[in-house]
């Protein structure tokens, strides 16, 4: 395996510009038209400039707290403070690489697609986590962008039996590009409580990526928010490699405005005896769009595997879609397999009751979209972080 | 001899003794009710005796009309005259009663032959009149979202349309209502005659009130710690399991 | 018990000595193989065409050349057809029959092994039986023409009935929709044209029977339904074929026109031999009021692919599939359902159940697309796969688009195996494994398998329990 990064960086800025931006015309991209994020910002893509921004509200706030105990802030790319707890220990990728030199290769491998190849293109500045076997770890981070391109690549190596609580919170300024890969490597009895938030601005775009890789035992238990208001695309990978593997995985979207919202999950249950489940509520509204594509996929010797997923989502406005392709692909048979797709409209009765009680419509509307939300993350144990 | 006679049997559960070491023998046209406490082994013994593939028999014989059945195929013990009347029987969804039952039948015709439908919806409608079934029960998928009643008048129906020599029919714990326990004891009394034997496992004795069984076992650690008449049921009754257990 | 799935692949084997069989056949009229204008300047002139028709054919010839495989998504085994090698035209030549006893002996004989009896007849409406490229046999009833009923070849309708065949012909599926349909505007012959007349109600099933009776010789019938306003027909339509050493490219078009207030139900049973390629599509425009109702199912073929859609087009249409696919060794059934409602309160319902056996994958694809433009639309999607043996495989692939005012789209899918506790109850009565194993197949398809018509039940009982259940029943 090619593990030295200068060499993968090279090859990923020489892969970049060849690779299309997705098409719709593309049965795996029938959704999301992303030739519309086309932006200068990416042409040409080492170029850097700081666009002006004014960051209010939440995002302000996400911003804010960096110097918290347990907390690594990532600006632009570079992590620029670090105050951990014991046992989880950051270090630069070019350092990682000599100890971990599969771990890495792999990470950068899987980049094919257009966006996550531009990541590899920075492959020298990632960043790596490690958690030692059977310690546990909080770690809150925070992902904020402010340049025209900002670029991330964190990985996560988990040890047998270790358990991380992570908090993360991505803040993408007005005018920024930011784009994110993080992989997680459980080993067994791993443990990951994953809670994450992200905002944009106004004429941003975000494009995330985490993959999971799960071995015998491992959990993961996660909730994510998407409350930017800006277009993103988010890719979700879960990758079960062992048998006894639990998977709860909870995502809420919120779409307004004319934004789209790209999601797409992959639920892949190489070996059997696994578990896992996989929920999307959205709420669109105006004109906004959701494009959801959630894949589960059961390898033929991953008998007795579990898999669920479910996407529901909420139309506040006629003009608000909802594009969903919910996937299995089953190759073993003693298994139990389902998903589950809804797009409707808020319950008029309950909207009735609301108006009766003396809300307005907007109130209402309001008060649903926070009980959805509410409904997406019940019984995540770390459900008042969301 | 005809009946079922079972001799030193041992029957294990994913590793775990589940029989150990049983005897037992009813003769055709005897009635005997296994009584015991939860998880003493009567279900396990019941499967076991069925053949089904989670309940391995380790050692022993299970002799039905005279003839050893152990390792035969669940079918081949059935059309052997075998019938059990499961505790908690599956839903066949689309597969009508009536379509079933003709087909467990005409299994049970020498190849090359086949049922005569004229012949077998006679027979079908005189028993469900006799069971005072109506009619368009049979057109209903087998146990599909059935209630506790249903499910025994389908179970009993099935056992006097496929006449086995030999019935067990494993009552639920608990849940029996009296609609249940009529059509249970009113099937039983129907069918009892000198060319069948049947065994009851039931909890408690209250399905014996219907039914006089001819002897009445007691059953514990997977084995019989006690045999006698029909009062036996009755001390159980008053005095429960508790004092078996320091036999 | 042993794994249910390792001695019951014998049992479920569907008997395919039902279709296998095959006469030596002369042909009057043969394209020879492989595809050029001049085949389809042949095609044409050998059924006495009108210029427009040629020129029609001519440029779907072009689109089809043009339009690539549509391997990205669908099955990389489309790449084994070799589109040279194909006939594409072979007529008998023989002169329209319109009873029973005047139909050669030999295309007789077929029939008969079919399972299109004499006495059938008295049930059906009218017979129009495909024997390769033409019909060889068509029998109205007196009924039927007295109420202005229309069911002929498509030849035949393009010729007698210009104005009608003309407003809506390519209309539903324009050429270019995909390859396939562009292939089959190049080449097609047979296929039925049905027109009934405002109001009147079709009381008795229209019955054409499908047959490929040459090797390597693709069968491109092309069927057009148009139900004025107010009026109700079934059609049903079902194909066996003989086995072949060679692929054999089945690639048929259907287009139905149901106008305001009319019904038409398309009943299909496809039990091709399993070297054969069905590439079909099918598309019906319903229109205010409008119900179509497409009723599938597939047994037979190597590939299939087919997605049976309705256009909602007018205000309260209705549309609906109904399928049941059947995946033994070596076969991919790809179907699907396609709803494109385009007004309001127009609702749509799909259900879907596929069985793979041995290696044998079924695929479900499906749309439903509900724009900005549309309100109070409704649709119901349920899909569920049963999975034999360990080596199966099924893959569900919908797609749904939803916008607009207060429409709902619901879409459900599950796989399952056998339930061991099911087969182990029905083994303690007494059935064999295999016999076991086949009813409880058949248990779950059941529900659809009563939305078939029963004048239907001849074919499907032959094709679903008999061979399903084996000796049982």
């Amino acid at each position: 395996m090619d593990c030295n990064l200068i060499n993968i960086a090279e090859n990923a800025k020489a892969r970049f510009p060849e690779i299309p931006f997705p098409h719709k015309k593309d049965e795996y991209w029938r959704f999301a038209d992303l030739n519309a994020w086309n932006t200068d910002a990416l042409f040409p893509h080492f170029s850097i400039g700081v666009p002006e921004s004014n960051p209010t509200g939440k995002l302000l706030e996400a911003q804010e707290g960096i110097d918290a105990p347990n907390t690594v802030a990532i600006f632009d790319g570079q992590g620029v403070s670090a105050n951990l707890s014991s046992g989880l220990s950051i270090m630069p990728i070019t350092q990682a690489v000599e100890k971990y030199p599969n771990e890495v290769a792999k990470f950068y491998e899987s980049a094919i697609g257009k966006f996550d190849t531009l990541v590899s293109t920075r492959a020298t500045g990632g960043i790596v986590f490690v958690l030692d076997n059977d310690t546990s770890a909080k770690l809150n981070l925070k992902v904020i962008s402010k340049l025209g391109l900002s670029v991330s690549s964190i990985l996560f190596i988990i040890g047998n039996g270790a358990k991380l609580e992570l908090m993360r919170t991505f803040a993408t300024n007005a005018g920024s590009f930011s784009l994110t890969r993080m992989k997680f490597i459980l080993a067994e009895n791993a443990t990951v409580e994953l809670a994450t938030f992200k905002y944009s601005d106004v004429n941003a775009h975000t494009y995330l990526r985490d993959d999971f890789d799960l071995a015998n035992s491992s959990t993961v238990r996660d909730g994510l928010a998407e409350l930017g208001i800006s277009p993103s695309r988010t890719e979700r990978n879960f990758e079960v490699l062992g048998n006894d593997v639990n998977v709860d995985s909870r995502a809420f979207v919120k779409s307004s405005g004319s934004l789209t919202h790209d999601l797409r999950t992959s639920q892949m249950h190489r070996v059997g005896g696994s578990h896992s489940n996989l929920s999307v509520k959205s709420v669109v509204g105006d004109t906004a769009r959701l494009a959801f594509m959630g894949v589960i996929r059961v390898e033929e010797d991953a008998q007795q595997t579990k898999a669920y997923q479910s996407c529901n989502s909420l139309s506040l406005s006629d003009s608000a879609k909802t594009q969903a392709s919910p996937i299995l692909e089953i190759m073993a048979n003693d298994v139990e397999c389902s998903h589950g797709c809804t797009v409707s409209k808020p319950d008029a009765e309950e909207v009735f009751y609301m108006n009766q009680r003396g809300l307005s419509e907007a109130d209402a509307l309001e008060l649903i979209t926070e009980g959805f939300a509410r409904t997406t993350f019940e019984h995540l144990p770390f459900v008042e972080n969301i | 001899m005809r009946g079922l006679e079972i001799k030193n049997l041992v029957v294990s559960v994913a590793d775990k003794r589940v029989v150990d070491g049983m005897n037992l023998t009813v003769s055709a046209g005897e009635v005997h009710a296994i009584m015991g406490p939860n998880g003493t082994g009567k279900t396990s013994l019941s499967k076991a005796i069925a053949g089904h593939p989670d309940y391995k028999i380790e050692s022993g014989e299970v002799l039905l009309n005279g003839e050893n059945i152990v390792g035969l195929q669940p079918d081949e013990i059935a059309r052997k005259g075998f019938f059990l009347a499961f505790q908690y029987p599956v839903a066949i969804t689309g597969v009508s009663i009536a379509n079933f039952i003709r087909a467990c039948l005409s299994a049970r015709l020498p190849k090359g032959e086949t049922l005569n439908p004229v012949e077998y919806y006679k027979e079908l409608y005189a028993k469900m009149d006799e069971l005072k079934i109506p009619r368009n029960f049979t057109t209903r998928s087998v146990n599909d979202g059935f209630s506790g009643g249903e499910k025994k008048r389908c179970d009993i129906l099935q056992m006097l349309m496929l006449k086995p020599s030999f019935a067990i029919l494993d009552e639920t714990d608990s849940g029996l209502d009296i609609d249940a326990l009529r059509i249970v004891s009113e099937g039983v009394n129907t069918a009892r005659g000198e060319n069948i034997g049947m065994l009851l496992i039931t909890h408690y004795h209250r399905l014996l009130e219907y039914i006089k069984p001819d002897k009445v076992h007691v059953m514990s650690g997977g084995k019989i710690v006690k045999s006698g008449g029909a009062e036996l049921a009755l001390e159980l009754e008053e005095k429960g399991y508790d004092w078996l257990k320091e036999m | 018990m042993e794994n249910p799935s390792d001695n019951t692949k014998e049992a479920l084997n569907l008997d395919r000595s039902v279709g296998d069989f095959k006469f030596a056949e002369d042909y009057a009229y043969d394209a020879g193989v492989g595809l050029t204008p001049e085949v389809i300047k042949y095609i044409s002139k050998v059924k006495e065409e009108d210029e427009w028709i040629t020129d029609f054919r001519l440029k779907a010839l072009e689109t089809f050349e043009k339009m690539p495989l549509p391997t990205h998504w669908a099955s990389k085994r489309l790449e084994e057809l070799d589109f040279s090698k194909i006939r594409y035209y072979l007529a008998k030549g023989a002169k329209k029959k319109r009873s029973w006893d005047e139909v050669p002996d030999d295309v007789k004989r077929t029939f008969e092994k079919l399972g299109v009896p004499e006495q059938e007849r008295a049930f059906l409406a009218g017979v129009e039986a495909q024997f390769d490229s033409e019909s060889a046999y068509s029998n109205m009833k007196e009924y039927l023409e007295k109420d202005g009923v229309i069911f002929v070849d498509s030849t035949e309708g393009l010729k007698k009935y210009p104005e009608i065949f003309r407003k809506y012909f390519g209309k539903v599926i324009p050429t270019s929709d995909n390859k396939f349909s562009a292939l089959n505007s190049a080449v097609f012959s047979g296929g039925s044209f049905i027109y009934v007349p405002k109001g009147v109600k079709v009381q008795q099933p229209l019955q054409a029977y499908f047959r490929i009776n040459a090797e390597n010789f693709g069968q491109f019938e092309r069927t057009l339904i148009i139900a004025d306003e107010g009026a109700e027909l079934m059609y049903m339509e079902g194909c066996t074929a003989p086995r072949f050493e060679t692929g054999t490219l089945h690639s048929a078009v259907v287009e139905l026109v149901a106008l305001k207030g009319a019904k038409i139900q398309y009943v299909t049973v496809q039990n091709w031999s399993d070297n054969v390629f069905n590439l079909v599509t099918k598309r019906g425009l319903a229109e205010e009021g409008a119900q179509i109702r497409w009723v599938d199912c597939n047994i037979g073929s190597g590939i299939t692919m087919k997605y049976p859609a309705v256009v909602l087009k007018g205000k309260q249409a209705k549309g609906e599939v109904i399928s049941i696919a059947l995946a033994n060794n070596k076969q991919h059934q790809d179907t699907g359902a396609k709803m494109i409602h385009l007004a309001d309160e127009t609702s749509s319902n799909v259900l879907s159940k596929s069985v793979s056996i041995g290696d044998g994958r079924a695929s479900y694809r499906g749309l439903v697309y509900m724009p900005e433009n549309v309100s109070n639309c409704k649709n119901n999607t349920e899909c569920d796969a049963l999975l034999i043996n360990s080596n199966s495989r099924t893959d569900t692939y919908p797609a749904v688009i939803c916008a607009g005012h207060n429409n709902s789209v619901q879409h459900e899918a599950s796989v399952s195996k056998l339930s061991e506790e099911q087969i182990f109850y029905m083994r303690q009565r007494g059935l064999p494994e295999a016999d076991a194993v086949s009813l409880s197949v058949n248990g779950f398809v059941n529900d659809l398998v009563k939305e078939f018509p029963m004048e239907y039940s001849v074919e499907l009982k032959r094709l679903i329990e008999l061979q399903m259940e084996g000796a049982v029943g």
